[in-house]
């Protein structure tokens, strides 16, 4: 579904305390995205290979930049989108990969491993790979080759619900809960016992 | 080169991460584990021996390669085609004097000097000895050496495997033992493997056992010529 028939279908889902009051999309999104998360990270834990069905790509057509950071000589991508946090180390970036497709892999990293590795030991030898590691604003990388940085990068993102546009297709993890509910169900109990804020009867989404 | 018979120890690890459905969220630290099974196999079982020509300095020792942690044997290179094997001196001096900030060698408390042979032209004679000697020193990484007349000799000795600069590539064979050796030592940081450690260390141990036998098992013709090489020819009528 696409974000706005989601919102729509919530939104005929609540509860209706009169015949005019309504519920602003804004609080909706924010129920969805909520929920959305939760289930993300759900999925995470059964199976955190089964996330990259919801991701969404990022420099397929143009590119990612590598930058560096003078200060630290730290490489690094700007996140281009806010992602959702995932509770292992990829966090929300489920994958980073060359620009073109090439044997080099990159494989995600925290920043304690970072220091291990790089205060010695075999892997700092022979690997081929490149260590990523995700921020809240950007990913950094460990064992960055010159090529990659010429190139760029690009990333399949978990981003949240408030990332998405109107039009864009929003995939929603289908499993339930023990309680027997998807996404909109749960969604929809959020709304429970909980009457819409604004009562006026003049059939705005405004206040 | 990677080839049917050797893989990129990554390729390894990479291939691992695939037949097991992981993901590739602890890469790196299976990376360093598989080097280490590899190191393991490289000084235990493998029975691969470096052999390279090292020089022999000024001071008349020899640098340790970075990779090296067994000693094998230190030859020198004869014109015939064959090595000639250096005998072990505990005796030897392998100290050394630094004058003016410069290490080196002070022949005349001993250091560098040449080692007199116990050998005797009188009656009792205790048999041949050889004329060329080392002796190691692990804490210095060096050998230190007497009687050479060139500066090129060739040093044999188990590596832990590991490049330190280029593409390590392990052996094929041992790649379903690289396999259970990941498999126990994951064991150890995923919680809800922990009963199922004694049996990974099993499969483990099996699978060296495998890789073990067939390396150091023997073919015919190395059996038949181990026969031979303790029989007396006789006279064909």
């Amino acid at each position: 579904m696409i974000k706005r028939e989601i919102r729509s279908l919530v939104f005929n889902r609540l509860q209706k305390y009169d015949s005019s009051a309504t519920y602003h999309a804004r609080v909706i999104d924010a129920e969805c995205e909520a929920v959305l998360n939760q289930m993300y990270n759900e999925v995470a834990a059964a199976s955190p290979l089964s996330l990259m069905r919801f991701v969404k790509g990022y420099g397929y057509t143009t590119p990612l930049t590598v930058l560096t950071e003078p200060s630290s000589g730290i490489y690094y991508t700007t996140l281009p989108e806010n992602i959702v946090p995932i509770m292992d180390k990829a966090s929300g970036v489920r994958r980073v990969a060359p620009a073109t497709q090439t044997g080099i892999k990159f494989f995600p990293m925290d920043q304690r491993e970072w220091d291990l590795i790089m205060g010695g030991s075999f892997v700092n030898y022979v690997k081929n790979k490149i260590g990523y590691c995700v921020t809240s604003t950007r990913v950094e990388y460990y064992g960055m080759t010159g090529a990659i940085i010429t190139s760029g990068v690009r990333m399949d993102l978990l981003i949240p619900f408030s990332e998405y546009t109107d039009t864009e297709v929003i995939l929603v993890p289908e499993h339930k809960d023990g309680n027997g509910m998807g996404f909109i169900d749960r969604v929809v109990e959020s709304f429970k016992d909980r009457p819409t804020v604004d009562l006026t009867d003049d059939n705005k989404d405004t206040e | 080169m990677a080839t049917p018979a050797l893989i990129d120890i990554n390729q390894a690890v990479s291939q691992y991460l695939l037949k097991y459905k992981k993901s590739t969220e602890d890469a790196l630290i299976y990376t360093e584990h598989a080097c280490l099974c590899f190191q393991d196999f490289s000084l235990y079982d493998g029975n691969n021996l470096v052999t390279v020509k090292v020089t022999v300095t000024a001071n008349k020792w020899i640098v340790m390669p970075s990779d090296m942690v067994g000693f094998n044997d230190l030859m020198v290179l004869q014109t015939d085609g064959s090595f000639w094997p250096c005998t072990e001196r505990d005796d030897m001096i392998t100290t050394t004097t630094t004058t003016a900030g410069v290490e080196g060698r002070d022949s005349t408390i001993g250091e560098g000097a040449a080692l007199a042979d116990p050998k005797s032209s009188t009656y009792g004679g205790v048999g041949g000895v050889n004329d060329y000697y080392y002796k190691k020193e692990w804490k210095e990484r060096r050998i230190y050496t007497e009687g050479f007349t060139t500066e090129t000799v060739v040093l044999q000795y188990t590596s832990t495997g590991i490049e330190m600069s280029g593409t390590t590539y392990i052996p094929t064979l041992i790649v379903p033992m690289v396999d259970a050796y990941l498999l126990w030592k994951e064991s150890y940081w995923i919680p809800t493997l922990f009963r199922e450690r004694e049996s990974r260390e099993k499969d483990y141990k099996n699978r060296r056992m495998e890789a073990r036998n067939f390396v150091s098992s023997m073919s015919y013709n190395q059996w038949r010529d181990l026969f031979l090489s303790m029989t007396t020819q006789s006279v064909i009528r």
